[in-house]
């Protein structure tokens, strides 16, 4: 199988390598045709004389320090050349809303195409139409850190993901609502190339970033343990303790069923009708270092 | 290592204030929040600062400070949380824009998990643990039905006593603490270089168990508090050039984790039977201590390539490929602490030597090659290759062993080093159409994931669905629907015969033969590597009909089908055995179906500037069914010699239960927040209530025999639906903000919790729950006292409900 997997990869390289082309700046006579014979004026000086109004809290955002301290960049860098609209300011042209989420973010992305926002297209948000602008404010500073919408990342994804609010509030939870965690401490929002966007290659990558105690490896593993955490846990939240799925013994009696003991919610032979379940004494479930660990006992 | 931290945080204040200037090109500001916090819970539950640090006392709630000089571009900015106390955390970062950046993350996240938490154990340290005296078993060898209950109960006032006398309070709980620093050279676009290390200690305790003992009934089995000592280091350097057309990335991770103690050993409460008295068939060294190993200490090396290029069509091309090592070579324990009676206490290697490799490549090409058009292509590979070397091992499963050293045949185990790779390939096309500015997407993914050492390789086929709309500026629409098959064709529990290393000689006559006959039942399909079939509805709609009101409504629904066609199977076929050619029933045990519905409804309303309202309700119910059965593992090789017992064949379908699980969770949220004199006073009110509620509906096996005559609540096998299990929380907090003078504001803040907990595993209301002299001491009773493990444990609810009052005064001033 893994020479199967091996061809596929090769052959999509040589069609990437094959078909690499240069990359197009942002077209501004395509994002809004009313630009097409427009030019820059090269000016924010002219754009303030009329919009002061914004200035004031403009200029307390990281854009507006990082523009006045050397990098390039002015206002017609996210809003196009203006020069007919410095001539007539009645002139129509798209707001930022009309141009479209994919433009929006292209705009940025001028500037921010590097690090892990390279990504930023292969992305689950990016081909859903969110862009930049619907988790950060440009023009005035919404947030201390990050320019996002909210007050903090987690209320700007709940903006749009209100479910896992909900999740968040249950009794066993990672700890979002007392702000020690955010959404990102898990999710790469701006260029994972993983399906829930995760901050690592997988999602038992991202779960030992914190957890590294179970990343092992062990000279006993549980598969299902190695191979996704989510077989066991629900990260967003949990009636039952330590984020499992389901109740302690019904959620190993899923899967096993040797006979004896190893198939009953109760026999009193064992202990997990109370407790944590054959955790009582499988205490090792996500892996064992003990060469007399192969039922986990130890 | 706290004060320290908040004092080294001081000179930061200080150089706030100095920092502050008048000049025209300097912009400083900021925000210091002072304040007294005063907090009332009754219960002492640890569960009020779960994760939190909430206390009587002086506060330094918040520190905000930006400065900007833009003659030099540089900036400073500090921001700094509930400075001092076990929730603190301060972020600072400064650098120039048009250059280098430093930045320092301190935080402190606690995991308080009881103050009410019992043991008889005292720490001496290094993962040790000594009992402050023990107890003598002095009940005789019990018969499986003629049980000397009158001597069993002696013992169990004897024990009772024991623990009354020796129990005593410990902490549980852990504590971690998290300092990253960053450096970003900043150097242009065409090239950007950042080093970042973060040092995370965990540190405390949290709750374990400690079975000492061969294997049930004999096992007498502990809850304690395993010490925490963890800390991970995490070095990262990243360094990206982005060219005109492309950006190329190289990251390198080196993560490393220290456990400070490596082995947890703990006194057995037990002592040796006195003198004519015998626990069970106690024909094992009695183990006057348990030990196992802690969490080993580990490597893990990261590389991963980024690349992203334009391409043709309008097209972007993106990839990463990526290379991980993870190495762990603990030193290993013997295989039992009472090693010196073993007959082969020889390890195969005396270091784990526990390694794996994986590697990704993730490549996606998008596409806009004609305007209504979009187009993605995807795949996605992981492997995660083990070469962790596979030896044959004695499996002892316990402290305790066979007096003459040996162990049983079953026992021989091989450690399997499972692995597997998954690829993941797709495709979906995006059309724009005109009709109310919509959107319509078709997608398709194969994932095939080749495992080994596991029952089945799994492929399964996605097809999605979705539509995307703006009718009109008021209204957004969405509606995805997505259907998968798996597919876990060839499902082989056969597999693992490879984990046992005895002949069919050693195993003699014994009928249970894990590894000539089957481990699980083969009518059991493991959900993770089974046949799938899933269906799962999403919708969304937002209105916003003014720039006062937004609302959203949204509904999921996903249902997950794993009948895998299970029929009756012959697994002695072919077996010189008298029972060969019976059948198993053929029904499918195991998880058999899961479904989910959730509809979340979210708005909120602002009709001024001085006010805003919001709202948010979630209601999400989950269900699932699984089958499982009660047989005898002992008779595995003649079933029919226990045809008609209770404790029976595997060929018997009277035998199955079945529990359906329901998950019913509400949560509702308001908040409010209200400028009652512009710019004067402000009151900001928010309000949760959740409730989380799980039934078990239990039936079959255990509310019945084989033969449906209800067993009695106190039988071995007795077991029927539990009592509900119930979690409620009630927030409320008000903030009332008066602005005393211009850059001076006086907040005054209050907060109510509320908190119920109902589960029936952690109390004993239950009729195969008993206490027995104290609550610490849980023990099941049947028509035998001779049965049931002994578990000790440190106490029912740990973290109980409770009510929890909490004021706040502080003084904000402005600069």
């Amino acid at each position: 199988m893994k020479t199967k997997h091996l061809l596929w990869i090769a052959a999509l390289i040589l069609l990437a390598t094959a078909t690499a082309a240069s990359a197009e700046n942002l077209d501004w006579a395509t994002a809004d045709p009313a630009l097409a014979d427009a030019t820059f004026v090269a000016n924010d000086t002219v754009c303030a004389e009329c919009h002061e109004d914004y200035l004031a809290a403009y200029n307390k955002t990281r854009h507006a320090r990082a523009f006045s301290s050397g990098v390039t960049g002015s206002c017609e860098s996210c809003h196009g050349p203006r020069s007919l609209h410095v001539e007539d300011p009645e002139r129509e042209a798209k707001t930022w809303k009309e141009l479209g989420t994919s433009v929006q973010s292209a705009v940025c992305l001028q500037c921010h195409d590097d690090g892990d926002r390279m990504h930023w297209a292969a992305t689950i948000h990016s081909t859903s139409d969110v862009s930049c602008a619907s988790c950060h404010m440009v023009m005035e500073r919404g947030s201390n850190r990050a320019l996002t919408i909210k007050e903090d990342t987690t209320q700007t994804c709940y903006a749009c993901h209100g479910e896992v609010r909900g999740q968040m509030q249950r009794t066993s939870h990672h700890p979002v609502r007392e702000e020690r965690m955010s959404c990102a401490s898990c999710h790469d929002l701006h260029g994972s190339t993983t399906p829930a966007q995760l901050l690592g290659n997988t999602i038992n990558e991202t779960c030992t970033t914190c957890h590294a105690e179970k990343r092992g490896p062990f000279l006993w593993e549980h598969a299902p343990v190695r191979e996704n955490c989510l077989n066991c846990h629900e990260a967003h939240g949990s009636n039952h303790k330590n984020l499992l799925t389901k109740k302690d013994s019904f959620l190993c009696l899923s899967c096993h069923s040797y006979g004896g003991h190893i198939n009953l919610p109760r026999y009193n032979r064992t202990s997990n009708p109370y407790g944590s379940g054959c955790v009582n004494c499988h205490v090792t479930t996500h892996g064992s270092n003990h060469p007399s660990g192969a039922k986990q006992t130890r | 290592m706290r004060p320290y931290i908040s004092l080294a945080f001081l000179p930061l204040l200080l150089s706030a204030a100095l920092l502050a200037d008048d000049s025209t090109t300097v912009q400083t500001e900021g925000t210091v929040t002072i304040g007294l916090e005063e907090v009332d819970v009754d219960d002492n539950s640890a569960k009020y600062n779960e994760y939190r640090d909430r206390k009587d006392g002086l506060l330094l709630d918040l520190l905000w400070f930006d400065h900007f000089d833009s003659s030099t571009g540089n900036y400073f900015e500090v921001e700094a949380n509930r400075v001092g106390r076990q929730d603190q955390s301060i972020w600072m970062r400064t650098g120039r824009y048009d250059g280098m950046s430093l930045s320092v993350d301190w935080n402190e996240t606690p995991h308080l998990l009881s103050n009410v938490a019992m043991t008889p154990y005292a720490y001496r340290g290094n993962g040790f643990f000594e009992s402050s005296g023990n107890v003598p078993i002095t009940f005789e060898r019990l018969n499986t039905v003629a049980a000397d209950a009158a001597s069993v109960r002696a013992s169990d006032l004897l024990i009772a006593d024991f623990l009354s006398r020796n129990l005593h309070g410990t902490e549980l709980g852990t504590q971690r603490n998290r300092g990253n620093v960053a450096f970003d050279f900043g150097g242009s676009r065409a090239f950007d270089f950042n080093l970042s290390y973060t040092d995370e200690q965990r540190s405390g305790s949290k709750v374990t168990y400690g079975p000492i003992g061969d294997r049930p009934p004999r096992t007498l089995n502990i809850e304690f508090a395993e010490p925490v000592d963890y800390r991970t280091r995490d070095l990262e350097l990243k360094a990206s050039h982005g060219g005109k057309s492309y950006q190329l990335g190289f990251t390198y991770l080196i993560s490393e984790f220290e456990n400070e103690i490596d082995t947890l050993t703990w006194e057995n409460i037990f002592a040796t039977p006195a003198a004519g008295a015998e626990y069970d068939v106690w024909d094992r060294a009695f183990s006057a201590y348990g030990r196992r190993p802690l969490s080993p200490d580990n490597k893990f090396h990261q590389a991963t390539v980024d690349f992203s290029a334009g391409a043709p069509l309008r097209g972007r091309f993106s990839a990463v490929f990526s290379y991980g090592t993870l190495e762990q070579d603990e030193k290993l324990l013997p295989y039992s602490y009472a090693d010196d009676i073993l007959a082969s206490p020889n390890l195969p290697r005396a270091s784990a030597q526990a390694e794996m490799t994986t590697k990704l490549a993730n490549l996606t090409y998008t596409s806009n090659p004609i305007k209504s058009l979009n187009l993605r292509a995807f795949l996605r590979y992981y492997d995660l290759d083990n070469d962790t070397p596979e030896s044959d091992w004695t499996y002892v499963t316990s402290d305790t062993s066979n007096l003459n050293g040996t162990s049983s045949y079953k026992n021989r185990r091989t450690n399997l080093a499972f692995a597997y790779d998954s690829l993941n390939v797709g495709a979906e096309a995006q059309w724009n159409l005109q009709v109310w500015r919509s959107t319509l997407v078709g997608g398709f993914e194969r994932e095939e994931i080749g495992r080994e050492y596991r029952e089945a390789d799994t492929s399964e086929d996605r097809f999605t669905l979705q539509w995307r709309a703006r009718p009109s500026d008021t209204w957004a629409l969405k509606a995805r629907y997505l259907f998968g098959d798996r597919d876990g064709d060839g499902y082989d529990g056969t597999f693992t015969q490879d984990s046992y290393w005895y002949t069919q000689a050693q195993a003699g006559t014994d009928a249970d033969n894990p590894q000539f006959t089957f481990s699980n039942h083969p009518d059991m399909r493991r959900f993770d590597v089974a046949d799938r079939v899933r269906n799962k509805l999403d919708l969304s709609a937002t209105w916003m009909p003014s720039a006062a009101w937004n609302f959203t409504a949204s509904y999921m629904m996903r249902d997950d089908d794993y009948d895998s066609d299970v029929a009756p199977t012959q697994p002695l076929a072919g077996l010189p055995l008298a029972d060969a050619a019976l059948f198993t029933p053929g029904d499918q045990l195991g998880l058999l179906a899961e479904d989910r519905d959730q509809i979340t409804l979210d708005g909120s309303y602002a009709p001024s500037d001085r006010l805003t309202l919001t709202a948010f309700v979630t209601f999400e119910q989950a269900n699932s069914e699984q089958r499982s059965m009660e047989f005898n593992e002992n008779n595995k090789q003649n079933p029919s010699s226990v045809a008609t017992a209770e404790l029976g064949p595997w060929t018997r379908a009277s035998s199955q239960w079945t529990a359906d699980s329901e998950d019913d969770n509400r949560t509702f949220g308001a908040g409010m927040e209200w400028a009652i004199t512009p710019e004067r006073v402000t009151l900001r009110i928010d309000g949760n209530w959740t409730l989380g509620k799980t039934d078990i509906v239990y039936q079959g096996f255990g509310v019945t025999n084989q033969n449906g005559v209800p067993f009695a609540d106190n039988n071995q096998y007795g077991f029927r639906t539990p009592p509900t299990i119930r979690h409620e929380l009630m927030e409320l907090n008000a903030e009332l903000g008066f602005r005393l003078w211009e850059g001076g504001d006086l907040i005054v803040g209050y907060g109510y919790e509320e908190y119920d907990i109902a589960d029936w595993q952690q109390e004993a209301n239950t009729p195969w729950f008993e206490s027995v002299g104290s609550e610490y001491l849980l023990r099941d009773t049947s028509r035998s006292h001779q049965w049931g493990n002994r578990l000790v444990n440190m106490g029912s609810y740990l973290a109980p409900g409770y009510t929890g009052h909490y004021g706040q005064v502080s003084l904000a001033i402005h600069f």
